[in-house]
């Protein structure tokens, strides 16, 4: 790795079968864009011994076969294409597709609402004017599949709950700091609860089990508790926008 | 021909195999939580390591199959019996059709699994079927369940001798409750300053919440010198993580993919197989050794299982029963290939 790399770029061990490399740019954007290249890289071109990634924002887990490769062949195989990592790579990962995501707010779909409206001292529907304004990226896959979110432009972060719930119901629409997340599968949740969708994100009876990933976006749109009928049953990605 | 097991008495049961390759779409990793005992079991039916097997937790188990079978019970202590008749773990037995097979844990250790020569028929997910508890996936055995198995070659050949088919040399581990446990320096091993010695001179006791997502350990933990949320990061199965003051939580197969606590140490390979046969109230020590160390064991480990296999390759054949493997592969899982290829070209 060229010297200018290696102070961007730690790769360090993490048990006898994986490896965590960490991208610390000043720009948070390239970070997140080298450590999914990268994955994506790994993953295509079916890098021998490697059984897993995992991309989030800065982070990069790479689990492998300890029997097939090691520590030391990976980082210098990953080093070698971080030097040809260009620009142009980087940026076919930027833009996505969007899916127009509807949401039942408030009331017992999204308890959380009121608290998180009086903390930023907004009225209700301002809260949902700005979590439906914009498409939100999609950063990465969490637990079960979860589509970690860039968090909506409330004027300032919203702090977790004090007390997390033991469960929160799939398709729970959360937001917590500067993030938002949708849970596909009933999880404890320590997150703002501010709405639910109807859609199913992660069904393992279809194949693909999931239908975006990382780089992709969610646009939030609300509906009416009468509605969610409606909406149960279609598949994300053939909603349109409203 | 195929055959079908009926399972008189379950316990808790679920068929398994070594897991699921697919982090990448957020799914966790499961599969047979003590590799080891899986591997050895699969192999001393002439099954591919991969082969889906029942792994069952504190046993309590009875099964029927109509048709004959080799089966091996391995992992926990066991008391196995077929037909009454007393038999021992780690060995190939034939299973005859009508025998009743009952496996009792009785010991140490917490997980034993069954292996049945032939490819039991089960619903799979990306290349595994594996229950993930998180998505709600799997087969979870109960009295009665029916499960098919499909053989590559009828046992024509095997005649009931009234005693094990072969009991080839497998390397045992110890069990015993005082289970030692290896780790290596984790990717944030520095951040926990002078504490971290705690992690090596405390025993910890064993949590009864603790499961096949994470293993909760009761004891003076290690205590984070930096301050700071940090952001989500990938996590290794067998990472270490300190949540609360008095508990550590260390991942196992079932763990989420990411997690938000800083990783002072990583369980090895082989030490989460041995995790995997701990139970609550079992007393427990980690020693630390040098990642260049637990590769050397994991792979010395790796042709302990190719020698086991070259032995029952005779050893079948011996018997007229030709094994499911390919000699050449060493059983990694197969890899869910990404469906986003088939679902837009780049």
């Amino acid at each position: 790795m060229s010297e200018l790399l290696a102070q961007q770029i730690s790769i360090r061990d993490c048990g006898d079968s994986a490896l965590r490399l960490t991208a610390a740019y000043s720009d948070r954007e390239r970070n997140w864009l080298t450590v999914q290249a990268l994955a994506v890289w790994l993953r295509e071109y079916d890098v021998p011994g490697v059984r897993g990634v995992v991309p989030t924002y800065d982070s990069l887990l790479v689990e492998f076969d300890p029997v097939t490769t090691d520590h030391q062949n990976l980082r210098y195989m990953i080093s070698l294409r971080l030097e040809t990592l260009d620009d142009g790579m980087l940026g076919n990962r930027a833009s996505g597709t969007v899916f127009h995501v509807p949401v039942v707010f408030g009331g017992e779909y999204g308890p959380d609402i009121e608290s998180v409206s009086e903390k930023l001292a907004l009225p209700i529907r301002d809260v949902i004017g700005i979590v439906c304004r914009s498409a939100l990226k999609i950063r990465c896959l969490a637990q079960a599949g979860a589509p970690m979110l860039d968090g909506p432009g409330f004027p300032s972060p919203v702090a977790r709950r004090q007390d997390p719930r033991t469960s929160v119901p799939s398709g729970s629409v959360v937001v917590a700091g500067i993030q938002a997340n949708v849970i596909p599968t009933p999880a404890p949740c320590g997150w703002q609860l501010l709405g639910r969708t109807p859609l199913t994100l992660v069904d393992v009876q279809n194949s693909p089990i999931l239908a975006y990933r990382p780089g992709d976006s969610l646009k939030f749109f609300p509906i009416k508790e009468a509605e969610w009928e409606k909406y149960q049953n279609t598949p994300l990605g053939e909603i349109d926008a409203r | 021909m195929p055959a079908e097991l009926t399972i008189k008495k379950s316990g808790m049961a679920v068929v398994t195999d070594l897991g699921r390759h697919a982090t990448h779409l957020g799914q966790s990793t499961n599969g047979a939580l003590d590799q080891f005992a899986a591997r050895v079991a699969n192999t001393l039916v002439g099954n591919e390591h991969n082969a889906p097997l029942i792994e069952m937790t504190l046993a309590d188990f009875r099964m029927t199959a109509d048709s004959d079978l080799l089966i091996a019970v391995t992992g926990a202590m066991a008391e196995i019996r077929i037909d009454g008749v007393l038999r021992s773990s780690w060995e190939t037995m034939p299973l005859m059709s009508g025998q009743l097979l009952e496996i009792q844990q009785k010991g140490n250790g917490l997980r034993n699994y069954l292996s049945v020569s032939g490819n039991l028929q089960v619903p799979m997910l990306l290349g595994s079927c594996a229950p993930d508890t998180l998505i709600g996936f799997g087969t979870h055995l109960s009295d009665g369940a029916r499960v098919g198995a499909r053989h590559n070659t009828p046992l024509t050949a095997l005649k009931y001798m009234d005693v094990p088919l072969a009991r080839p040399d497998v390397p045992l581990r110890p069990q015993n409750n005082k289970p030692v446990v290896t780790v290596t320096e984790g990717p944030d091993y520095h951040e926990f300053g002078a504490s971290i010695r705690r992690l090596f001179e405390e025993k910890y006791t064993v949590g009864a919440r603790s499961n096949h997502i994470g293993m909760r350990l009761q004891g003076r933990v290690p205590v984070r010198q930096t301050i700071g949320e940090l952001l989500s990061t990938g996590v290794p199965l067998g990472a270490v993580e300190v949540p609360s003051e008095d508990e550590l939580l260390v991942l196992h197969r079932g763990r989420g993919v990411t997690a938000g606590y800083a990783v002072p140490a990583v369980v090895t390979a082989v030490g989460l197989d041995i995790l995997a046969q701990s139970r609550p109230g079992d007393l427990l020590t980690f020693e630390m050794v040098e990642t260049r160390e637990a590769l050397e064991r994991v792979r010395e480990q790796h042709r302990q299982l190719k020698h086991l296999r070259s032995r029952m390759e005779i050893i079948l054949r011996g018997h007229g029963i030709s094994p499911a493997w390919d000699i050449e592969s060493h059983g990694s899982p197969p890899r869910a290939h990404s469906h986003f290829a088939t679902r837009r070209p780049a």
